[in-house]
């Protein structure tokens, strides 16, 4: 079974409500976690859940700070069902060999964007959200380092001091 | 409206008004100086030196809620509030600390504001925003705001400062998810603590 990854802004938004109960998601949560760029939303493509450090990895490498963030796992299937197009485009991370598992949701609209926050309602509902705190970013990203996966010279500065260098 | 980037204007902050900066080596009477004289002359520096601050402070102030409410905030990224805030800090040291803990004091009913400045002075490290920074972070751990109350485990987890474990330690929230994340922190930070003990 495949995932797609996405780092959710802010997860609390989606819990103001009782989604978990059948309530729908705040506006709060759609504006501040489901921002389109050219109507499109970018996701991560893992082909299983032991996989999920690599989503994190090549989202986590881009970053300027290691800030603790939210990360959701979504069974790809439910975009199939939701009649949701995936479509391939390089990923901007320095984890190039994760550039291909990149993808869009594209040509979202008012009514798809809707379906793609039922979506992300259903995973959470799954349990498949997870906070992965400072600690464990910096374990994901030496690791990614140590392993070659990640150049330690490509991280943000800041990201930088806070990781070892081979 | 004014959709140019929001960036820090020194020539409004520097030269007179900094060049009245009390220095950092203000050198306070010893035992030894016994005479009263000094020590009043130095509490009219310092004083003086303050009130000086009036008008970058306003300044700060002003232009701090402008550049927090033309950020976007993501978090892993900087925003252009980090960057002021690194500048004030850089031009006028502890009192831009305490000019960003008296906005936030005026900003404690906007949640919005108040998280933003939790989020920015979190990217500081625990001696730049000490001890103010750790005052705003631990009022607001009960917060009737849920985004403000993560900010403020978020400032800790940061500053990565085992000394301020006796202050989660103290803190317990109702909803699961955050909780958890704060018993997280809480055991980095004691882990910390050991590996510190143990160098």
């Amino acid at each position: 079974m495949s995932f797609l990854i996405r780092k959710i802004d802010e997860y609390n938004k989606w819990r103001q409500n009782d989604i978990l109960n059948g309530e729908p998601p705040s506006a709060d949560a759609i504006t501040h976690c489901l921002k389109t760029k050219q109507n499109s939303l970018s996701f991560w493509l893992i082909g299983d859940e032991s996989q999920r450090e690599e989503g994190v990895l090549a989202i986590a490498s881009q970053f300027e700070h290691i800030d603790t963030v939210d990360i959701l796992l979504i069974d790809r299937s439910l975009f199939e069902q939701k009649q949701l197009g995936l479509v391939p485009t390089p990923g901007l991370t320095p984890y190039t060999d994760f550039i291909d598992n990149h993808f869009d949701v594209i040509n979202l609209d008012y009514l798809s964007l809707g379906t793609v926050a039922e979506v992300i309602v259903e995973s959470i509902r799954q349990a498949r959200y997870k906070k992965f705190r400072e600690s464990e970013l910096v374990e994901i990203l030496s690791n990614g380092v140590q392993a070659g996966k990640v150049q330690w010279s490509e991280l943000n500065p800041h990201v930088r001091k806070k990781i070892p260098n081979n | 409206m004014d959709d140019s980037p929001a960036t820090f204007d020194p020539s409004t902050l520097t030269s007179e008004t900094s060049a009245k900066m009390p220095s950092e080596n203000v050198d306070i009477p010893t035992a030894s100086t016994s005479l009263p004289e000094p020590l009043g002359s130095e509490t009219t520096i310092l004083t003086d030196a303050c009130k000086s601050q009036d008008i970058p402070r306003q300044e700060f102030m002003s232009r701090f809620s402008e550049v927090i409410h033309k950020s976007e905030f993501e978090f892993g990224f900087s925003t252009p509030a980090d960057e002021y805030v690194r500048e004030a800090l850089d031009t006028y040291g502890t009192f831009a600390r305490e000019w960003i803990s008296e906005f936030f004091m005026k900003s404690f009913d906007d949640p919005f504001v108040l998280s933003a400045i939790l989020r920015v002075i979190a990217h500081f490290d625990y001696r730049q925003m000490h001890p103010q920074g750790m005052t705003m972070a631990a009022a607001c751990a009960a917060h009737t705001d849920i985004d403000v109350r993560e900010c403020c485990v978020r400032c800790f987890e940061s500053w990565k400062a085992p000394k301020t474990l006796n202050i989660l330690r103290n803190i317990s929230f109702s909803q699961d998810w955050l909780n958890d994340y704060l018993v997280g922190v809480i055991s980095d930070l004691e882990r910390l603590a050991n590996h510190v003990v143990s160098h």
